[in-house]
């Protein structure tokens, strides 16, 4: 992969390695399966960022962060998204804190936060046939 | 990021390029709004792909290919994502199809380590799904 490709998509190891666990042990992924998922999914970041660029320039901010990210969701009609990652986001906050208050209590710099747990969304919301996320809308005229 | 944070993830390096791709030049990222994209991004493909899996399980099929992808991002409502990811399928197959008929041409061991088939543009729907105004119809 050249530079330029590696530039705007993501390691189609990691892709395919992610596709994997969902995977029955049994089951395999064509090459182009992974390529097509890689795109995809490039294209994904691309479309929630760019709406939450959006909200960040109309309020004349200049980091886009996790709210924003939450935000972006909800306004693209990723509803589902929008409500794990709140809640991720949440316990995401709650363990910086809690290592804000470590450090203070020991002040060792060793310290590493542990990640928050996987969001498990994929059998949350493949259980419920009636609330697929829907596709980005389209805007109307 | 230990070895099991990295086996359910993507880098979040690239997540974090990804995304200012779209940005302007003067915007900035924090780390949680990468943190939560790269979250957000994995679970989409869990998502895509167990759908795909179920259909591929019902038709006693074990590759996942790329047409099952398709199939799975229309069936989970992603239906402007199947089109374009549709047009990105048949452009890389074309792009499989000319390096076979290239390598038949010439059967030269040297050439065929040195060809290289020329990535597919992308797919910038991103772009597409957000055009002026007035080029929308109701």
């Amino acid at each position: 992969m050249d530079q330029d490709e590696q530039d705007r998509a993501l390691p189609i190891a990691n892709v395919s390695r992610i596709m994997k666990q969902i995977l029955p042990p049994s089951a395999k992924i064509s090459k182009e399966g992974k390529q097509v998922m890689q795109e995809c999914v490039t294209e994904f970041i691309s479309f929630v960022t760019g709406e939450a660029s959006d909200k960040c320039h109309k309020e004349n901010r200049k980091t886009v962060n996790g709210d924003d990210i939450c935000w972006a969701l909800s306004s693209l009609g990723f509803d589902n998204y929008a409500e794990a990652i709140g809640r991720y986001l949440h316990k995401y906050r709650q363990a910086e804190r809690e290592k804000i208050n470590h450090d203070k209590k020991y002040e060792n710099p060793h310290i590493n936060r542990a990640p928050p747990p996987p969001l498990l969304l994929s059998r949350v919301t493949r259980d419920k046939v009636e609330n697929p996320p829907p596709s980005p809308p389209n805007q109307s005229g």
